[in-house]
């Protein structure tokens, strides 16, 4: 909310101390200051003049050329002006040559056309007093000519733009912000004297007011309360020009006196209202009912709109008037030839309210303040003060006072009982950690503020909560309110003091650390992606919605189309991270993420090829709960990694040496071995199962014969298509899996100690080029004779020229030791022998 | 021969193989087989030993002894002369330049988010804390209704919420991570302590705001739990961030979940509270917001709110980074700009 200095004076005395304290004074009251204009004062040079004459300019069809009297004695000047309201008979603001407007400009003699002026006549905004820059200003009459105008306008002034919390409704006008101020000031509220005028209480059901108007309201849920008052003969009044310049520095636009006035009485008390041109009314009568569904209403800014049957209207015979709370109604607005109107000043449900705005869109300063809530106890007051202002506004422009109906309709059926919450002076003080605040204060604060003590024991105080304060619910908002006058820098400052027990900590959180731990000194550089995708693109990637990596979560709400999905895997926005590194120069870049991703909640929801039901971490975990609700809700914990083409790029020491599915291996095996000693095993992939890898350069990796990820070189395909070079090597693992099958494992307990030498021999293996090396392997691991052999290594895998075509070979080196003795050659001749013999018989193999 | 004879024959030659030697490119392990080896020189002399009579045995032994003792000499001062030698040689023969630079292509790096994030968990596990950390994907009352946030209330608006689309009931990116409090209140009883650190959405984005980013959360509930302590526990991990001199304050504010409810405040880390740019001229910066757990959080999740009171804080952990790293632009952070998060050592 923006807040004049001038018109806030009106309702609270400040001292130039204080006011130089201001937004520090607002700050503390929770009423947080986040801009501060201050408008230059006037140049004392700047002059009241008076146009004598105003004739067109003879070369030009917009300007005029103005007569304009200014000091007593002096001949007056010529000045040329091209403001639609430049007219004989105005006083106006006149900077004559040396004067310095706001800007600092100095104003001097010109030529225009031909014609020299001889200074300039202002528009609001060059006085820096609005934003107005649709003619110059025009002045009462009764200003002299030819004084100076910062005798009469106060031109100075300063704004403040408040963030006003949603709950401080209140506090969305001019009283209710003086009302904090003057409680923390320790100072008198001065709220506007209005005479009051006689209101008659209206009956539920029908609501007959005088004839020929009559008010009736369908459901008091809707609204329950509602004013209303008729005005007739109302003359040609100009909003006065301190009313315009408020309603300016408050942000609103003049447009046309009524309109103006319900805005200006709106800033004031932070209660809408709005007036209906009667003449205009289809009915003499307005009702407050639901709309019917799907029917049409035009509102005041001309935008036609459909109604729904939750939204509140305004009826007058069949015809809507007004969206209740929100916005009224073409048909019935008010104009310049308006004679009647009908003042409206109501509560309507804030929730409905709420609902129709954000539906329609409509975001106006009523709907804004009926969704806080507004206070239902003061609407005749409001009225009342809506029907002086009118009246002295003709009075003070010598226009006949219009004819006010002396009663007007208050419909309040059942008035809300103020609110009785008791305090506890004990609470308070525990609750602020103020062991020494006394009833007193407490009782002073509050008091101040509108909350009088109604009774006081020993045990606690009783307060009357007001109608404005809708958010002082129970006790602890009245230890708020006394703190926030007592002031938030009182609270002290020391560390409570607990038991010492243990509390739970999940071991995930621990292992998350660790492994961007070990990836980044692994070489890995970690990166944080938004988790949204563009499905459409996944279409690059050879996906199709049937699989699993397919995001299945889409945003109702998303920023824009291409983050509308919840990604299932986050290659794909590294890799626009990847991109952005290649792009700046970095052609090596080895990326990895820990971080989610996201599936529907269906039980055989899958995140990874390969894993296709959800289990529960395991241990006594703080989130051991929460954990399955996650599962619920579908979200899962995956480390990926993404690495450009370039391993290694050349160097003093080594030629370049590109990415392979082998580099990511290695590192994946690092990082598992970091938590066991457990063996991954890998299985070659089925095309259809991850699309976007290369079919022969890819896996799937399983740990303890469960599958926890992929990890491949990028499909040619996809490479060319994401304008990327081959040997993109991806992985992506199921970190939660991984973890809980890490803390599953057996730990291994039957330590071996070596005291023998071992020995080793090599052999060479020629076999299908087919046959994996894990076959090989494995047959090598299951050959029954098997006493010594402690491991075998392969050393070297040669494909070429000088073994058969559609052979390879595979070179091992094997160990063989025994824990017993030191082993002769003749038995581990004899062992190997054996093996030989194993694996022709098992695979056929030749020996080189 | 009289085996006297022959061992000062053997002496003689040793002395003119010996000599020999010296000029020849011979090595000391042929001379040592020569001579000390199983059929060497002296091992045989040694043999013949046995057909000396018994007296003349004291004498031959002696000089024989004595022989021995001059070639393995000899040979001891040859070896080591030859090792000499060869470290010499293995010496001259490498020879680097220190100052070559090895490669750095693949220094390792974590994301400065995740540097602050690991530190804030280092300072509140000290104060023994737990960590939780809560799901993203996120149910109304998880992250609203059980956390004071009425039904068509405009505090909802403080927040521009992700809503997944397709949901039965109504899902949400949760808006904070307060979620946490109510997962955490619902599975353990006080006394609490716990952090939990996460990403978070939010319907925004431009040069300060992305739609995801990433908070720590922190809640303390037991008994008589007050604001001093709040402001104690804050004032604790502010000043391990970013000095003892650093001071905090609070401004009154309205989080639907906190009464009473405050915005932190800390003086500017750029110009400590002198005012500059960074800080609009304020000294302050404003880094989060906190307050008392209001009583109707604690009856959501059935702790009873006479019993208990509790704090809870929360605060962006980008901004933080931003704050202590020195990092000009939020958007940055999360381009994956591997240049940029290299320059941060992995220990802070």
């Amino acid at each position: 909310m923006l807040l004049s200095l001038e018109w806030l004076q009106d309702y609270i005395e400040l001292t130039a101390e204080e006011i130089q304290h201001l937004p520090e004074l607002l700050t503390q009251l929770g009423h947080e200051v986040e801009g501060v204009t201050r408008q230059a004062p006037l140049d004392p040079n700047m002059l009241v003049g008076e146009i004598l004459e105003a004739r067109q300019h003879p070369d030009a069809e917009k300007l005029r050329v103005c007569t304009v009297a200014h000091l007593p004695g002096k001949e007056p000047l010529e000045v040329v002006c091209g403001a639609h309201n430049a007219r004989k008979g105005i006083k106006v603001a006149l900077a004559v040559p040396g004067t310095e407007i706001p800007g600092g400009i100095k104003i001097k003699r010109t030529k225009l056309r031909g014609i020299e002026s001889m200074g300039m006549l202002c528009s609001g905004r060059e006085l820096g007093v609005s934003e107005d820059h649709d003619g110059i200003l025009e002045f009462p009459l009764e200003w002299p000519t030819g004084s100076p105008l910062n005798q009469y306008m106060k031109v100075g002034d300063t704004v403040y733009e408040l963030k006003i919390t949603p709950n401080r409704a209140d506090c969305l006008s001019y009283i209710g912000v003086a009302r904090d101020l003057a409680a923390k000031l320790k100072k008198p509220l001065r709220l506007p004297q209005t005479p009051s005028s006689q209101a008659t209480e209206g009956r539920v059901g029908d609501l007959l007011r005088t004839p020929p108007f009559s008010i009736r309201i369908s459901d008091f849920r809707l609204c329950d309360r509602f004013v209303a008052s008729a005005v007739h003969n109302i003359p040609a009044v100009q909003t006065p020009f301190w009313m315009k310049k408020r309603l300016e520095a408050a942000g609103l636009r003049a447009i046309h006196f009524l309109v103006d006035l319900t805005n200006y009485v709106m800033l004031e008390y932070g209660q809408p209202s709005h007036a209906y041109d009667l003449e205009k009314l289809p009915a003499p009568g307005l009702e407050v009912s639901t709309s019917v569904e799907g029917s049409p209403f035009v509102t005041l800014d001309g935008k036609s709109i459909t109604l729904s049957e939750s939204d509140i209207c305004i009826q007058s015979g069949t015809h809507t008037v007004g969206l209740a709370g929100v916005m009224g109604g073409k048909e019935t607005e008010v104009t310049a030839s308006t004679h009647s109107v009908v003042f409206e000043v109501a509560r309507f449900h804030a929730k409905m309210i709420r609902k129709t705005a954000k539906r329609l869109g409509l975001s106006t300063e009523a709907a804004f303040r009926f969704e806080r809530g507004v206070n239902v106890e003061n609407l005749h007051v409001v009225m009342d003060r809506l029907l002086h202002l009118l009246t002295t506004c003709c009075t003070e422009q010598g226009l006949a006072v219009p004819r006010i109906q002396t009663d007007y309709t208050d419909l309040y059926p059942e008035p809300v009982p103020a609110r009785r919450i008791a305090l506890r002076l004990q609470r308070a003080r525990e609750v602020i950690g103020l062991h020494l605040l006394s009833a007193e204060t407490c009782i002073q604060h509050l008091t101040r503020l509108g909350i009088p003590l109604l009774d006081k024991t020993d045990e606690r105080m009783l307060f009357s909560v007001p109608a404005w304060r809708a958010d002082i619910e129970r006790e602890i908002d009245l230890i708020e309110e006394v703190l926030r006058l007592e002031g938030f820098d009182k609270i002290p400052s020391f560390l409570p003091k607990m038991d010492l027990r243990p509390l739970p900590q999940d071991p995930f959180v621990l292992f998350q650390q660790r492994t961007k731990m070990t990836w980044a000194q692994l070489g890995g550089c970690e990166v944080i992606t938004f988790p949204f995708c563009h499905a459409e693109t996944l279409t690059q990637w050879k996906l199709t919605p049937a699989h699993p990596l397919w995001p299945s979560l889409r945003l109702a709400n998303p920023i824009n189309e291409l983050c509308g999905h919840l990604q299932a895997t986050q290659i794909p926005t590294m890799l626009k991270s990847l991109l952005y590194n290649r792009n700046h120069g970095v052609k090596d870049a080895k990326l990895f993420q820990v971080g989610k991703v996201y599936f529907h909640p269906t039980p055989a929801a899958q995140t990874v090829v390969g894993i296709s039901e959800n289990r529960a971490r395991p241990g006594r975990s703080f989130t051991h709960k929460a954990q399955q609700e996650s599962f619920r809700m579908g979200e899962r914990t995956v480390f990926s990694f993404l690495c450009d083409r370039i391993w290694k790029s050349a160097s003093w020491e080594s030629p370049e040496r590109p990415s392979t599915y082998f580099s990511v291996k290695h590192l994946l095996e690092q990082f598992i071995r970091t938590f066991t000693r457990q063996d991954t095993v890998y299985h070659a992939i089925d095309t259809a199962s991850l699309p976007f890898l290369h079919p022969h350069a890819a896996a799937t990796v399983s740990l303890a014969g469960e599958s926890i990820g992929w990890l491949g070189e990028l499909h040619p395909g996809v490479t060319a298509d994401c304008e990327l070079q081959p040997n993109v090597v991806a992985c992506e693992i199921d970190l939660e899996r991984l973890f809980e099958l890490i803390s599953s494992l057996p730990q291994k307990r039957d330590l071996t100690f070596h005291t023998f030498p071992p020995t080793t021999r090599d052999m060479a293996v020629l076999v299908e080029k087919a046959t994996s090396f894990d076959t090989l392997a494995d047959t090598i691991a299951r050959h029954p004779r098997k006493k010594h052999l402690e491991a075998c290594t392969l050393f070297d895998v040669y494909e070429g020229d000088r073994i058969p075509t559609g052979k390879k070979s595979l070179a091992f080196s094997l160990t063989f030791r025994s824990t017993t003795k030191t082993l002769t050659d003749e038995v581990v001749e004899k062992e190997l022998t054996a093996l030989k013999i194993w694996l022709v018989e098992q695979q056929g193999v030749e020996f080189r | 021969m009289e085996v006297v004879e022959k061992i000062s024959h053997l002496m003689h030659r040793f002395h003119s193989e010996a000599a020999e030697f010296l000029s020849q490119s011979e090595t000391a392990e042929s001379f040592r087989i020569r001579w000390l080896g199983k059929k060497g020189a002296i091992t045989e002399i040694f043999e013949e030993m046995k057909t000396v009579a018994k007296e003349l045995r004291p004498e031959a032994g002696k000089q024989i002894h004595a022989l021995r003792q001059k070639v393995e000499s000899f040979l001891e001062a040859q070896q080591k002369k030859e090792s000499e030698q060869w470290i010499e040689a293995t010496i001259a023969a490498r020879h680097i330049d220190p100052t070559l630079p090895v490669q750095f292509g693949s220094q390792g790096a974590l994301h400065p988010v995740t540097l602050m994030r690991h530190r804030l968990m280092e300072i509140f596990q000290r104060y023994g804390f737990s960590i939780y950390e809560g799901p993203e994907i996120e149910s109304d009352f998880y992250n609203f209704s059980a956390l004071n946030f009425q039904a068509e209330h405009p505090a909802r608006d403080m927040q521009d919420t992700f809503f997944l689309a397709d949901q039965s009931t109504p899902l949400v990116l949760r808006t904070h991570t307060s979620n946490a409090q109510i997962h955490a209140m619902l599975q353990e009883k006080p006394p609490i302590r716990l952090i939990s650190p996460g990403k978070v959405f939010r319907v925004d984005s431009d040069a300060s705001h992305t739609p995801a980013f990433h908070q720590l959360e922190c809640l303390v509930v037991d008994r008589r739990i007050s604001m001093a302590h709040l402001k104690g526990m804050i004032d604790a991990f502010v000043q391990e961030i970013f000095g003892s001199d650093i001071r905090t304050r609070f401004r009154p504010s309205y989080f639907p979940f906190v009464e009473p409810g405050a915005e932190i405040d800390v003086a500017c880390t750029l110009c400590r509270g002198k005012g500059c740019q960074t800080c609009s001229q304020t000294g302050w910066l404003e880094i989060g917001g906190c307050g008392m757990v209001h009583p109707n959080v604690f009856e959501a999740v059935n702790y009873d709110s006479e019993e208990y009171t509790g704090f809870a804080f929360g605060f962006g952990i980008d901004r933080m980074a931003m704050l202590a790293y020195g990092l000009p632009d939020l958007r940055q952070l999360f381009e994956g700009d591997v240049s940029l998060h290299r320059q941060f050592p992995l220990y802070q």
